[in-house]
């Protein structure tokens, strides 16, 4: 963590990334939580009809896809790591892994939504695949910004000077990135395994 | 730095065990209740945020916030089945 050298590390304004991103973290995890409660109500009250949705979708798509974020995610964090501890080098390296993954994730979701529409399964088809596209189409519209900010830090760790403020934009951008992740974790069970 | 380097690939592989794991009792009709799905994810979810986002340094107050996300979670699993 860039502020673990500063004393205030444990203080209540000072979590990871800063306080600010930490807002909207909580605001996003709030709003997805209540449309998978939301979803999971709606499910109790049709199952048969949910149940039988869930069929055309492939679990196995997404754990594969789920596979890509997290390892993204895992090698952003690596990423965070490398810059503060200046190996500049193996940041970049972890960096542009982490953003191809995310960007893979990105294609397979598209590549998912493009059969889903040629079967004709759109957002009114049926209640679930209504939460299927609003819940997973947030979603890509998250890591999608998340893509923008990363290929942003990417272009200050490889051009600029590590300032500590560079350093601390890159820790917010990858606490936003994660936050990425710890939404789909919550998403993709409820939507595809269950 | 080693270390945490070392601690984020741990986290990674059991992450990587979960999320299999979850993926073949979704298969499996005879292990899958909703609960231990639930309960696998609200473990990736945990280390997320603990480990990845550096959770475990901050304050208790954003350590007991995300614990209570995992919990409104599972509860909403629980009572909607």
């Amino acid at each position: 963590m860039i502020v673990e050298n500063n004393s205030n590390s444990k203080n209540i304004f000072y979590p990871p990334g800063g306080i600010l991103i930490w807002f909207i973290i909580i605001l996003e995890i709030f709003t997805f939580l209540g449309a998978v409660g939301v979803f999971l109500h709606y499910r109790k009250l049709s199952i048969a009809e949910f149940e039988k949705s869930q069929q055309l979708l492939s679990s196995m798509l997404g754990t594969i896809n789920t596979l890509f974020l997290i390892t993204s995610g895992y090698l952003v964090a690596n990423a965070v790591q490398c810059v503060n501890n200046n190996q500049i080098t193996k940041a970049i390296l972890n960096l542009r892994f982490g953003l191809a993954l995310g960007l893979l994730f990105l294609i397979i979701k598209a590549f998912e939504f493009f059969l889903k529409i040629n079967l004709g399964i759109g957002f009114t088809y049926n209640t679930y695949f209504t939460f299927y596209w609003l819940m997973t189409g947030f979603h890509f519209v998250h890591v999608l910004f998340g893509i923008g900010l990363l290929f942003y830090n990417l272009h200050v760790v490889r051009k600029e000077k590590m300032t500590v403020a560079n350093k601390y934009n890159l820790e917010t951008t990858a606490v936003y990135w994660h936050m990425c992740d710890l939404i789909w974790v919550l998403i993709f069970p409820v939507l595809y395994l269950l | 730095m080693y270390k945490e380097l070392k601690f984020n690939s741990v986290a990674w592989i059991v992450m990587v065990f979960l999320i299999l794991l979850g993926y073949f009792v979704s298969e499996n009709n005879s292990y899958k209740t909703a609960t231990f799905i639930g309960l696998i994810s609200i473990i990736k979810f945990l280390i997320i945020s603990y480990q990845f986002m550096e959770v475990k340094n901050a304050h208790v107050v954003w350590k007991v916030l995300i614990v209570i996300f995992g919990l409104i979670f599972i509860l909403s699993l629980w009572l909607s089945n």
